[in-house]
C-alpha cells in the first residue's frame, strides 16, 4: 500500500514541479517542454501536459508531452471549449491553478483540464488587472481519474469494489463493480478539493467483497483522496513556493531599501531634503498610493509635514498598525505611530493598493522606527540650532549693550567733566549766561547718568531676582504730578502737557511708578523732536488706572511694539540710531509692571507719535490686564 | 600765534552736549581758533566740509549712519592733506590703528577735552 501511496503522490508533485521549473515562462517547442517535464507520472493521472500560448482570445497549444498526443495537439485552441475558457479565465485572474469541468473524449475517457497560468516572470502580478495584462500562456494537463484507480487496485479488488468519482452531478469515473451493483455496503465517501473544484470519491463493498478491518476500500479511498487532493495541494504548494520566492525577493528589496535609507535617515539633519525621495521609493516598494509623515508639534499635536498621493477622505476609518496587526486590506488607510523613548514624535500615514501582511507591516514599522529616530535627531538639532542662535543673539545684544552703556557713561561723564573744568578754570571770565548754560548741561548729563545708573542697578537686581515692589493704594494723580517735576530739565526742549484727572487711585508702588514714568518720559524726550508736545495722561480706565505718555516723534513700528520691552533690544529704526540708550529701560518697565499686576504697551498717539501706556490695578488682588489694545485704550489705538 | 588766526575747526559729533563743549572750549581758548561749522552726522559733516573747507576736523567716531573713520576716509580720499582729529569716548586699538592707516593726525579721548586746543594748534596746517 505504501508503494501505491508513493506512486499516487508522484503525479501531483510532478505537475507542480514542472510549473515551478518553468518559472512563469511559456516554452515554444515540445522538445524544451519535454526537457523540463521529464518523464510523466507512471500512474497515468497526468497523461499529457502541454504549454499553450495566449493569442488574443485563443489559447493555442505550442508544445506538448508526449509529442503528437491527440488530446492536446499543437495548434489546438483550447479556449474554444467553453469549459476550458472558464478555467483559463479563472486561473489567469486568480493566479492559481484552475480545473475545468471534466469532459469525455472521443475514446470515452473522462478527463478534466487543469491550467497553471504563466506570466513570464517568477512572481505573480499583484492586481487582477496586472494579471490580465501580463498573462502569456498556461501549463495545462489533462487529469484523468480512471488510470489512478485502475492502476492502484488489483484486478480482484476492482471487481468487488464499487468506486465512483464525481464532480458535483457529473460522474467522472465508475468502476465495473459500481456499474454492476446497486447495493452499497460499508460505503465510504471522501471530498477531495482539487484546485477550484471538489471531487467526491465514493467506495463501497460490492458483491463478493470480503469485509476486513479497516475495510481495504477505505484505504483505497484514502489513497485516492490523498492522490487527488495532492494534485491541488501540490499545485498550491508549488504556487506558494513560487510566491514565497517572489516574496523573498520582495522582502530582500524591502530590506535593501531600509538598509540603504537607514544610515541616510539617521545621519541627515535636514529631513525636508531627504524625505520626499525616500517616500517615493517607499511608496513604490510597498505599493502605497498615499504616504504622509506628520510630526508632533510642541503641544503634541500631529501636523502633516509631508505627503504624497491623495489625502484620506474625512470619514475614512484609519487603522493603527502595531506589532500585533496581522494585515491591512488594500485601500485601507492606516497609521503607524513614530515613537521615540515611549513618546510619540510623529506618525506615518499611508494607504496601500495591495494586501499588506505581517512581513510588510514589520518592514514598514522598521521604517517608522528609523523615521522616528531621524525625526528625533532633526528636532534635537533644530532645537540646538535655535538655542545657539538665541545665545548668539543674546551675546550680540549683551556686547552691544556693554558697548552702548560704556559709551553712554563716558559721554555723560565727559560732558560733566568738560563743562565742570571750563567753569573751574574760566569762572572769572565767563559771562553769567555761559555759567548758567554750563551748569544746566552738567545737571542734564548728571540726570542722564543717574537714570542710566538706576537702570543698571534695577537690571542687576532683576538678574539676581531681587527686584521687589511694595504696592499700596496711592493717588496716581498726585504721584505723577510730583514725578514729572523731577524731570523738568529733561523736558525743557519740549512742550509738556499734563492731562491728569484728579484723585485717580492705583494700587501700586510709588518708586516703581517713578521708574516707569521716568522711562516713558525719557523715551519721549529722546525721540520726539524739540518744540513738540509731550503729553502725560492720568485717568481711570474701566476698573484700572491709566498712565500714558504720548509724543509727536516717529512712533514705534507695529512689528517692534512687543520686542521693545525685551532686554537689550533696541529698535532698528533710524530714530533709535540717533539717540542714546542701553536697551534695558523698557525691559525694566515691563518687569516692574509684571510685579505690580500692571500692563504696559505702546501704541500710536494722535498725530502718529508713540503712546506708552501703563494700566495699574486699583485694588489689591486684581490681575493684570491681558488685552490692552482695543479694549482698555480703544480711542487711541490705530 | 597770529599766523594761526585763520584756523577754522569743523566739529562733528551726534551729541549736542559734546558739540557745545567743544565749541565753548575752542571759543574760550580763543587763540587763533574758530568754529567753522558743526555737524551731527557723517553725511552733514562731508557736506559742511566741502562748503567750509576747515583747516582741521574734529570727528566723533560713534555716530548714527557713517562712523567717524568712514567720514575721515571719504574726506581724505578727496583731500589727503586734510588735518583730522578723531575725538571719541571710547578708543580701542583697532580704531587707533585704522585711523593711523587712513592718515588721521591724532586720536583723542573725550576725557581729554582740555587738551583739545593744544592738539588743534599742533595739527593745524601752516597757513
Amino acid at each position: 500500500m505504501a508503494a501505491t501511496i508513493g506512486r499516487g503522490l508522484g503525479a501531483p508533485i510532478y505537475l507542480g514541479r514542472v510549473t515551478g521549473l518553468l518559472d512563469g515562462a511559456v516554452a515554444d517547442d515540445s522538445a524544451s517542454l519535454a526537457r523540463v517535464a521529464g518523464p510523466l507520472p507512471s500512474n497515468g493521472v497526468v497523461g499529457t501536459i502541454a504549454l499553450a500560448k495566449v493569442d488574443g482570445t485563443r489559447v493555442v497549444v505550442t508544445a506538448e508531452v508526449p509529442a503528437a498526443s491527440p488530446a492536446l495537439a499543437v495548434g489546438t485552441d483550447l479556449a474554444a471549449m467553453p469549459a476550458n475558457r472558464v478555467a483559463f479565465d479563472l486561473a489567469r485572474d486568480d493566479g492559481t491553478p484552475s480545473l475545468a469541468d471534466a469532459q469525455r473524449s472521443a475514446t470515452g475517457e473522462t478527463s478534466a483540464l487543469i491550467a497553471y497560468p504563466q506570466y513570464g516572470s517568477p512572481s505573480i502580478p499583484a492586481t487582477t488587472e496586472d494579471r490580465r495584462g501580463k498573462v502569456q500562456g498556461y501549463l495545462v494537463a489533462l487529469v484523468t481519474p480512471r488510470p489512478v484507480v485502475e492502476l492502484s487496485l488489483t484486478g480482484e479488488a476492482l471487481k468487488t469494489t464499487g468506486i465512483t468519482i464525481t464532480d458535483g452531478p457529473q460522474q467522472l469515473y465508475a468502476s465495473p463493480a459500481a456499474m454492476a451493483s446497486s447495493a452499497r455496503r460499508s460505503l465510504v465517501q471522501r471530498s477531495v478539493p482539487l484546485a477550484n473544484h471538489t471531487w467526491t470519491v465514493t467506495a463501497w463493498a460490492g458483491p463478493g467483497a470480503v469485509p476486513s478491518h479497516p475495510p481495504w476500500w477505505a484505504i483505497v479511498l484514502a489513497v485516492l483522496a490523498f492522490l487527488a487532493s495532492g494534485v491541488g495541494l501540490t499545485a498550491i504548494l508549488r504556487s506558494a513556493s513560487r510566491e514565497s520566492r517572489a516574496r523573498e525577493q520582495e522582502r530582500a528589496e524591502e530590506v535593501r531599501l531600509i538598509a540603504d535609507a537607514g544610515p541616510l535617515l539617521q545621519q541627515s539633519l535636514d529631513l525636508g531634503e531627504l524625505l520626499p525621495d525616500f517616500a517615493v521609493q517607499l511608496a513604490a516598494q510597498f505599493e502605497l498610493d498615499r504616504l504622509g509623515v506628520a510630526v508632533a508639534n510642541d503641544d503634541g499635536e500631529l501636523v502633516d509635514t509631508f505627503s504624497i498621493g491623495p489625502a484620506p477622505g474625512p470619514r475614512r476609518l484609519v487603522r493603527q498598525v502595531g506589532p500585533t496587526t496581522d494585515e491591512v486590506e488594500p485601500g485601507d488607510d492606516f497609521v503607524i505611530p513614530l515613537q521615540r523613548t515611549g513618546r510619540t514624535v510623529g506618525a506615518l500615514r499611508a494607504r496601500s493598493r495591495r494586501l499588506l501582511e505581517r512581513p510588510q507591516l514589520a518592514s514598514l514599522r522598521a521604517v517608522s522606527d528609523l523615521l522616528a529616530a531621524a525625526l528625533g535627531n532633526a528636532q534635537l538639532y533644530q532645537r540646538e540650532q535655535e538655542t545657539v542662535r538665541r545665545l548668539r543673539d543674546l551675546d550680540r545684544m549683551k556686547l552691544s549693550f556693554l558697548s552702548t552703556v560704556s559709551h553712554e557713561l563716558r559721554t555723560a561723564v565727559a560732558a560733566i567733566e568738560g563743562f565742570g573744568s571750563l567753569l573751574v578754570e574760566h569762572w572769572p571770565t565767563l559771562a553769567d549766561e555761559q555759567r548758567r548754560e554750563f551748569i544746566d548741561r552738567i545737571a542734564r548729563n548728571a540726570g542722564s547718568l543717574k537714570r542710566l545708573v538706576d537702570d543698571l542697578l534695577d537690571f542687576a537686581r532683576l538678574e539676581r531676582h531681587a527686584l521687589t515692589v511694595s504696592p499700596r493704594l496711592v493717588s496716581l494723580s498726585d504721584m505723577v504730578r510730583q514725578t514729572v517735576e523731577q524731570f523738568a530739565s529733561l523736558l525743557e526742549q519740549h512742550h509738556l502737557a499734563l492731562n491728569i484727572k484728579p484723585d485717580v487711585i492705583a494700587f501700586t508702588d510709588p518708586d516703581a511708578v517713578e521708574r516707569i514714568l521716568g522711562n516713558f518720559l525719557s523715551n519721549a524726550a529722546k525721540y520726539a523732536p524739540p518744540d513738540t508736545a509731550i503729553t502725560v495722561t492720568v485717568e481711570p480706565s474701566g476698573s484700572r488706572a491709566l498712565l500714558a505718555v504720548s509724543d509727536q516723534g516717529p512712533g514705534i513700528p507695529a512689528e517692534e511694539r512687543t520686542r521693545i520691552f525685551t532686554r537689550f533690544y533696541r529698535s532698528e529704526t533710524e530714530a533709535t540710531h540717533r539717540t542714546r540708550g542701553a536697551g534695558i529701560g523698557l525691559a525694566i518697565v515691563k518687569e516692574f509692571a509684571d510685579r505690580l499686576n500692571a500692563s504696559v504697551a505702546v501704541d500710536t498717539a494722535e498725530g502718529g507719535g508713540a503712546r506708552f501706556v501703563a494700566l495699574f490695578p486699583t485694588e489689591p488682588g486684581m490681575l493684570a490686564e491681558t488685552e490692552m489694545s482695543g479694549r482698555a485704550v480703544p480711542d487711541l489705538v490705530e | 600765534m597770529g599766523s594761526k588766526s585763520a584756523t577754522g575747526v569743523l566739529i562733528v559729533d551726534d551729541e549736542e552736549d559734546m558739540r557745545a563743549l567743544l565749541r565753548s572750549t575752542i571759543e574760550i581758548a580763543n587763540q587763533g581758533l574758530h568754529v567753522a561749522g558743526e555737524a551731527a552726522d557723517g553725511e552733514d559733516a562731508v557736506k559742511q566740509w566741502r562748503e567750509t573747507r576747515p583747516e582741521i576736523v574734529v570727528l566723533d567716531q560713534r555716530m548714527p549712519g557713517a562712523t567717524g573713520l568712514e567720514v575721515a576716509e571719504q574726506i581724505l580720499a578727496e583731500h589727503p592733506e586734510q588735518a583730522i582729529i578723531l575725538f571719541s569716548a571710547y578708543l580701542d586699538p583697532d580704531i587707533v590703528d585704522r585711523a593711523a592707516q587712513l592718515g588721521v593726525r591724532a586720536c583723542m579721548s573725550k576725557r581729554e577735552i582740555s587738551r583739545v586746543p593744544e592738539a588743534l594748534w599742533k595739527y593745524a596746517p601752516e597757513p
